[in-house]
């Protein structure tokens, strides 16, 4: 074994001590190699190992010697190491927030085709399967989604007050899913005051999930869902499926937002505020 | 499994060691969003030790990757970018020596060196690197080696120029 350990000169006046020299007579192979006791100073050496190599420092001062130089050069390169490019990472909640939305995005995008992605295109067939069964049936309201006509009054769906934090409900708020149409779904905002806060945020299933205070209406067809706001307090949350499907969004004849191809595109002087998976919007 | 809390947790470490391995933080957080991604995709059964090897792992390979792309690309373009990260700050000329240096060390040294600063265990450096754990080759050794010509290299009036 030959070492270089003139690469150290000039360390600072704690950096490694230069180990003492082999004795040339020693055999091969009866000092532990520096990986080996790299290793033990790492504590990774099995037990019966790390039992041998102790044994053998007790002994060996060349080796303690180079334990020693191993431990500060360790230390020296791990000193160096420490600040570079620190300002350069992402540190802050607010970092992190944008790095996490940018990974959602980049996930969206790619469409993954995994077990999950491929579990939910299994049950979205069988859902299809029931449904059409379902829709052949006289008089069934399902009937109205497999026709290009959009019902004549809209499907008025109250749903019930959400549990509480059950089931991934949220407190107080309410909510209705709809399926894309044409690979599209419209989101329409009724009375909406100004300064509404309505949160898009890019989640997983395969529907677009409108959550809004309790005592909200609704009037969902396929591909598209009212929303009246009129009266109920606080924000509105919209869920949209990660992968290949539009997402309009509009209050009254105002285009606000749209999510196309992974991402999102604003209304004209529409102000979005990046968040860790979806942008919040304000209702001008 | 809290993604977003294993997100919290990994995701600046992928990044610096993105960034140590490269010299490029673009490249850097590229692919610790494409780790991440792979998880989400794939969602690997494992605690929080195991997801984490499991990240370090999925962005070795995406390196490796860019690697073997900027071997064929020309010359300009094997060098490290060390320009500025997307807060637009610049690296100061200390870091881009220290990252010089680093990048004259041969893959599988700098990535076991740099696995261990990031507190990476020695069965999990050697599964990432592609490394043995231990013996000639291992992964005792290949650190050993790397420290010692990372510290040469740093030392090196001209970085890049460090005896091989």
């Amino acid at each position: 074994m030959s070492h270089q350990f003139d690469i150290l000169d000039g360390l600072p006046p704690d950096g490694p001590p230069d180990p003492p020299p082999r004795d040339p007579e020693a055999a091969p192979g009866t000092h532990p190699d520096p990986g080996t006791l790299q290793t033990h100073l790492d504590r990774a050496l099995p037990t019966s190992a790390a039992d041998d190599v102790e044994a053998h420092l007790q002994g060996c001062p060349q080796c303690r010697g180079e334990l020693a130089f191993l431990e500060a050069l360790g230390r020296q390169v791990r000193t160096e190491l420490e600040a570079v490019g620190q300002e350069l990472l992402p540190r802050s909640p607010g970092d992190l927030d944008r790095c996490r939305w940018e990974m959602r995005r980049d996930q969206a995008s790619a469409g993954g085709r995994g077990p999950r992605r491929r579990n939910a295109a299994t049950a979205t067939g069988l859902l299809v399967v029931a449904a059409a069964i379902a829709a052949v049936i006289p008089g069934s309201p399902l009937r109205s989604l497999f026709t290009d006509a959009a019902p004549s009054t809209g499907t008025d769906v109250t749903a019930p007050p959400s549990e509480p934090e059950t089931g991934g409900g949220i407190a107080g708020m309410t909510g209705v899913a709809v399926g894309f149409r044409e690979g599209r779904v419209e989101v329409v905002l009724e009375d909406a005051r100004p300064g509404t806060g309505v949160e898009l945020v890019v989640g997983t299933g395969d529907r677009v999930e409108v959550l809004a205070p309790e005592g909200t209406r609704f009037r969902a067809a396929a591909g598209s869902v009212s929303v009246e706001l009129a009266g109920g307090e606080g924000g509105v949350l919209i869920r949209i499926p990660p992968g290949p499907g539009d997402v309009l969004l509009r209050s009254g004849l105002r285009h606000l937002a749209r999510w196309s191809g992974g991402a999102f595109q604003f209304g004209e002087g529409i102000a979005a505020d990046p968040r860790s998976d979806g942008v919040l919007l304000l209702v001008p | 499994m809290d993604v977003d809390r294993l997100f919290d947790a990994v995701y600046p470490g992928l990044v610096r060691f993105g960034l140590r391995m490269t010299g490029d933080v673009h490249i850097a957080e590229e692919g610790a969003r494409k780790a991440f991604v792979r998880f989400l995709d794939q969602r690997p059964r494992g605690d929080t030790a195991a997801s984490r090897a499991w990240l370090y792992r999925a962005l070795a390979r995406h390196l490796e990757e860019v690697d073997a792309r900027n071997r064929k690309a020309p010359p300009r373009r094997r060098l490290p970018a060390h320009l500025e990260g997307s807060s637009g700050k610049a690296m100061d000329a200390r870091d881009r020596a220290l990252l010089s240096a680093l990048a004259t060390l041969p893959i599988r040294e700098r990535m076991v060196l740099l696995l261990r600063e990031e507190g990476l265990g020695y069965p999990d450096v050697a599964e990432v690197a592609g490394v043995p754990p231990s013996g000639v080759g291992g992964v005792g050794n290949l650190l050993v080696e790397a420290r010692r010509r990372f510290v040469a290299a740093s030392r090196s009036p001209e970085p890049g120029s460090a005896p091989s």
